[in-house]
């Protein structure tokens, strides 16, 4: 797994290359949340490249948009693949990473 | 990552239910009509099925489903259990057989295998109806018929289905998708809520613990049981709930009452899903707040909902009661059985092996030091390591009778291709032998029985001529017998022709015209490869082809086969096997200063050599008048005897045939880690092991039944020997 990032005053875009599992998990929390203080108020996710998305990866973009949403802040999905969007609609969390919404 | 063992554990069930099939199928084929035995064979099917579709085995899902289609419509007595549909069900069962193999074997089904499933279930169509093949076709398609019942009745005819895994669920390498997904090919997820209210702070976040539980509405017409199975692997650790479609509200309230997550936010669940109007959630909340404010106890929130509503409590209780006795039914199995893998099996009886050796040590020492003290503890601790070991060894030991079971398909098979009427008679299913010895027995069985269905029992037309019952037997026989198991296979065929036998071994060169022979010794020959290779063989009734491979099989196992055999009336061949190869109890000797164990199972006694009355110019002792032939252990392996002994004799016995083994010292009872020699000595004769002693020092066990034979044969050998000598002085 490897992540790059794009960063601006407003918001950082994360880009995810490689797969989000139970196998990755931990190097990914790493990864993931190492600038957590200082992620702006809108994270935008690249899941283009996610070859495979389990319920541990799941659990990752759920606590990133619980994370933010504690702080005001939203997780939303900028670009994904059609296996991301299989896994996130099975579950019923897309309306988690909608861009716009924000309960 | 552990899903390797729930594979494996899919694996082991798999083989198991496929037994249960085959046995039930064929105790049908014999008339067997009882609903049990019905409910047996579709039940097998169905648990293959729902297990295959969690690790996403979906060729064998996709057969299966079919076959268990057909199974059901009997069942319910849409179709009759016909002769030609259990002939046809058959190879079914053996083609989901090949599909788990390869998927054990992690290999693609190739194209021949994919057109005989497709041609077996064409061959099944005439008893699926329409319904059931539209069914039957695309797994996971919601069908036509529940549409209706939505249509009436909105999100109640769902299946409502609450589950929090255990937190270790993804470190034991399982998946809750892969089970959701399961779900969905029972038919269609109509929604699903992810509760991820227990996602702690980041901190406290471990990113391989599961901290989400999940809400499913399942449209589906599979049964609780069904449904129940998708989480069979994840049972132990999983709280889980299922609502059948139509609950009523209290049935929901329920639910919700014994959830962790708050009651306002599920509540708001359900009504989202619809499994609840926010009125009827609204009213039975506040009715048990008044109700628990009026009484002191309070009342079950389910009888008042249950009064108010009048809704058919029957069918709700029915549904209930069903999934406590299927729980009540699967925990009382669980207690009684436990599935351990093979592998942690051996691995306890090494450690106990090294056990047993350390404490042989320990004895040693204790000995020297003289201390009587540690002497009683440490014989206190040798009974107790005794104890262990047998105990240890019991875990392994498996009734045979399941391997046995399987020869009712071979003689079934094997009877009905050559038009034979044969009936296949089990003696002593239940004498167990270690595990691993039954795997190694399968080959050899097999080969005996097809022999004796083959070449054994006669045509019925000759059979009836001879006077005999137009339908043969076989019987497979087991016992114990002094530490070993005797195995019996014994059919009333026309029974070995030992002229036949006699002149066929002289064609081929195996013995000369002048050669006498005991009738045991004939036999033998048919375990010879220069006669088993022979072109046809039918005429020495056939027990010729790869007979010798029987033998040898069963030698690897340090065991023995004799035949007896009456012309005309029947062959019996009896197989004598150790129980177990682990660990055994020995008998210490030494010869030329090499230390050598003689498994104590087949000693008879032991005698002072030079006191026994040795027979003139022969390796032969009179022994109380029994003439017994012996060798000696330096002679055998070439070793330089000890000076000034008084040689030994430990009398061993193996089968009918006993002999001496002549050593320079008896050493007693020891408890013997057998530990098998290395591929390069595996060639080597009398040899059957290796050990270590208390010492440290290697001791070789001795391969007595192979010993016997050697012993037996150089005498006969010698003995025809000075026969001729005698015939050509005479002469």
């Amino acid at each position: 797994m490897k992540i790059s990032r794009k960063k601006n005053r407003n918001q950082i875009l994360m880009k995810f290359d490689g797969e989000l599992t139970i196998y990755s998990a931990m190097q990914s929390r790493d990864l993931i949340f190492q600038d957590q203080e200082a992620w702006p108020e809108l994270v935008a996710l690249d899941l283009h490249a996610v070859e495979e998305l389990d319920t541990a990866g799941v659990q990752l973009l759920l606590l990133m948009d619980k994370l933010q949403r504690a702080r005001a802040g939203r997780v939303v999905i900028d670009s994904s693949n059609e296996q991301v969007d299989r896994v996130l609609e099975l579950l019923d969390i897309t309306h988690h990473f909608a861009p716009g919404v924000s309960q | 990552m552990n899903l390797d063992g729930a594979l494996k554990t899919f694996f082991a069930e798999a083989e198991e239910l496929l037994v249960s099939m085959e046995s039930a199928m064929l105790r049908m084929e014999e008339g067997d009509t009882s609903a049990d035995t019905m409910n047996e064979l579709f039940r097998a099917a169905h648990t293959i099925k729902g297990s295959a579709g969690l690790f996403g085995l979906d060729a064998i899902v996709a057969f299966t489903h079919r076959v268990e289609n057909v199974l059901d419509r009997a069942r319910d007595g849409k179709v009759e259990m016909s002769q030609e549909l259990l002939s046809l069900l058959l190879p079914c069962r053996d083609h989901i057989a090949t599909l788990v193999a390869h998927a054990m074997k992690q290999e693609d089904n190739d194209a021949e295998c994919l057109a005989h499933g497709q041609g077996l279930l064409e061959s099944l169509q005439p008893w699926l109806d329409s319904e059931d093949a539209e069914i039957a076709a695309p797994i996971g398609v919601e069908n036509a018929s529940s549409d209706l019942t939505l249509a009436t009745e909105p999100g109640r005819d769902l299946w409502h289905i609450s589950v929090r895994f255990g937190p270790d669920l993804l470190r034991n390498g399982m998946d809750p998708l892969s089970i959701i997904r399961f779900l969905g090919s029972l038919g269609e997820l109509v929604h699903i809520t992810t509760i991820e209210d227990h996602l702690p702070e980041l901190a406290l976040f471990d990113p391989e613990q599961l901290y989400l539980g999940f809400e499913i509405r399942l449209r589906s017409d599979a049964d609780q049981q069904a449904i129940e199975e998708a989480f069979t692997f994840v049972r132990e650790e999983a709280e889980l709930r299922i609502l059948p479609p139509r609950s009523n509200v209290d049935a929901y309230i329920k639910l919700i009452k014994s959830l962790p997550e708050f009651i306002h936010r599920l509540g708001e669940i359900l009504i989202k899903s619809q499994a609840l109007t926010y009125q009827e959630l609204e009213h039975a909340l506040s009715t048990q707040k008044q109700q628990a404010k009026a009484s002191a106890s309070v009342p079950l929130l389910g009888e008042i909902l249950v009064q108010e509503q009048a809704v058919a409590p029957a069918v709700l209780n029915a549904a209930l009661d069903k999934q406590k006795k299927n729980a009540e039914k699967q925990a009382s199995q669980e207690s009684r059985f436990i599935r351990v893998d093979a592998e942690r099996l051996d691995a306890l009886i090494n450690l106990i092996g090294e056990l047993v050796i350390n404490r042989q040590r320990v004895d040693l020492l204790a000995g020297k030091l003289g201390n009587s003290q540690l002497i009683e503890a440490v014989t206190a601790m040798g009974g107790f390591t005794e104890q262990i070991r047998d105990a240890a060894l019991t875990l392994r030991m498996v009734p045979i009778g399941d391997s046995f079971q399987r020869f009712r398909r071979v003689v079934r098979d094997t009877a009905k291709d050559l038009g034979k009427d044969i009936e296949l008679h089990i003696e002593g299913a239940e004498t167990e032998l270690d595990r691993s010895m039954v795997e190694k027995l399968t080959d050899p069985l097999t080969h005996i029985v097809r022999n004796a269905i083959d070449h054994g029992i006669e045509p019925m037309t000759v059979r009836q001529e001879r006077g005999k019952p137009a339908g043969g037997t076989i019987s497979l026989t087991a016992r114990h017998d002094a530490g070993n198991i005797v195995i019996g296979i014994s059919d009333d065929g026309g029974g070995l022709d030992l002229e036949r036998i006699r002149q066929k071994a002289i064609a081929n060169g195996l013995l000369d015209e002048t050669t006498n022979l005991t009738r045991h010794e004939l036999y033998q020959l048919i375990f010879h490869p220069g006669l088993s290779t022979a072109e046809q063989v039918t005429n020495l009734s056939g027990r010729g082809v790869g007979m010798d491979v029987v033998k040898r099989n069963i030698e690897a196992l340090q065991g023995g086969i004799e035949i007896e055999s009456e012309l005309g009336v029947g062959t019996q061949f009896t197989i004598r096997l150790p129980l177990t190869l682990a660990i055994i109890d020995g008998f210490h000797v030494d010869a030329g200063g090499i230390d050598f164990i003689v498994p104590q199972n087949t000693i008879l006694e032991c005698v002072d050599l030079p006191s026994t009355h040795h027979i003139e110019g022969q390796h032969c002792v009179n022994l109380r008048g029994e003439q017994v032939p012996f060798i000696r252990l330096q002679e055998l392996f070439c070793l330089t005897q000890k000076p000034g002994r008084r040689e030994k004799m430990v009398v061993v016995q193996f089968g009918e045939d006993r002999a001496g083994i002549v050593v320079d010292d008896l050493h007693g009872e020891i408890q013997t880690v057998v530990k098998p020699m290395g591929p390069i000595f595996q060639a080597l004769k009398g040899i059957g092991g290796s050990s270590l002693l208390g010492t440290g020092a290697v001791a070789l066990i001795l391969d007595v039944p192979q010993l016997i034979s050697y012993a037996v044969n150089v005498e006969n050998r010698r003995n025809n020997s000075v026969l001729a000598d005698v015939q050509r002085s005479s002469s």
